[in-house]
């Protein structure tokens, strides 16, 4: 095998268990996020939480199959490393990038769930009736 | 709460405006409109013209409770689904005195701001006397 063929190995082999390592992550601690964003419901939230991560799995490997290729193939290990920390590297920046996604996604339907329920913020300027409505 | 009746000047094009922007928005509590002059706003609230309804903006929840002037328009936003954060945002000690400002400084040149704005003033007698206002 030539030095190229190593470098795509191990540059699969790193982003995949990245990959799987946030997925995992954000699915394990995302769901109890995600309960309170919907009021309780754990099947929907439970369905939610599996969506987002195929999602997830879908936009990184492939990011990670289209950037496999390399322009200038490396010659010897320090080229294979230095090549590797730079794709690794962006990989890392997209993951993050995805988890911030997340988070923001998460925290905006956490926001609008706890909206829903939240209280007038000041009581009435004054009390008459209560209206009667038109038949 | 379930419903609020905003009772607005039927003869301000800027109100009537507002009016139909409110009733376009999504929202979590029904809004129902009734220019203060019609007959069906005074029967909703007979006590209407002690709240001042040519000053401000009125509005009175299903439940009694009214609320006037900028205290109105942030309920309005309060019903709205997409701006409830807001009128929690603008309740706040620090932006309410330039909520109230605002709404009073619209509310006594709204005439003139139609005029500017729509230039017409006075086209809708029936939404002023009769009952066509009551569509939502």
């Amino acid at each position: 095998m030539n030095p190229t063929v190593w470098l795509y190995l191990i540059y699969l082999g790193i982003s995949i268990l990245l990959t799987v390592w946030v997925a995992q992550t954000l699915h394990k601690n995302g769901r109890i996020f995600l309960v309170d964003c919907f009021g309780g419901n754990e099947p929907m939230a439970d369905s939610v939480n599996h969506l987002l991560v195929v999602g997830f799995y879908l936009i990184n490997f492939g990011y990670v199959t289209l950037a496999l290729k390399t322009d200038e193939p490396p010659a010897d290990t320090q080229q294979i490393i230095e090549n590797l920390s730079s794709k690794i590297g962006i990989v890392l920046l997209v993951l993050g990038g995805m988890h911030f996604l997340n988070l923001f996604i998460f925290s905006k339907m956490r926001k609008r769930g706890l909206e829903q329920h939240m209280p007038p913020p000041f009581p009435p300027t004054a009390y008459t009736m209560p209206p009667v409505p038109q038949e | 709460m379930k419903r609020f009746y905003v009772f607005y000047d039927g003869e301000c094009a800027l109100c009537r405006r507002c009016r139909e922007w409110l009733a376009s928005q999504p929202a979590y509590i029904e809004l129902v409109f009734h220019p203060f002059q019609s007959d069906e706003a005074r029967r909703l609230c007979p006590e209407l013209p002690r709240f001042q309804p040519s000053e401000q903006l009125i509005v009175l929840s299903d439940e009694g409770g009214v609320y006037a002037g900028e205290a109105a328009w942030l309920m309005c936003l309060y019903a709205l689904r997409e701006y409830r954060g807001w009128s929690e945002k603008l309740s706040a000690p620090a932006l309410r005195p330039l909520a109230q400002r605002i709404c009073l400084l619209v509310s006594h040149n709204r005439l003139t701001l139609s005029k500017a704005l729509f230039n017409q003033l006075r086209h809708i007698q029936n939404e002023t006397t009769g009952n066509t206002c009551v569509r939502v």
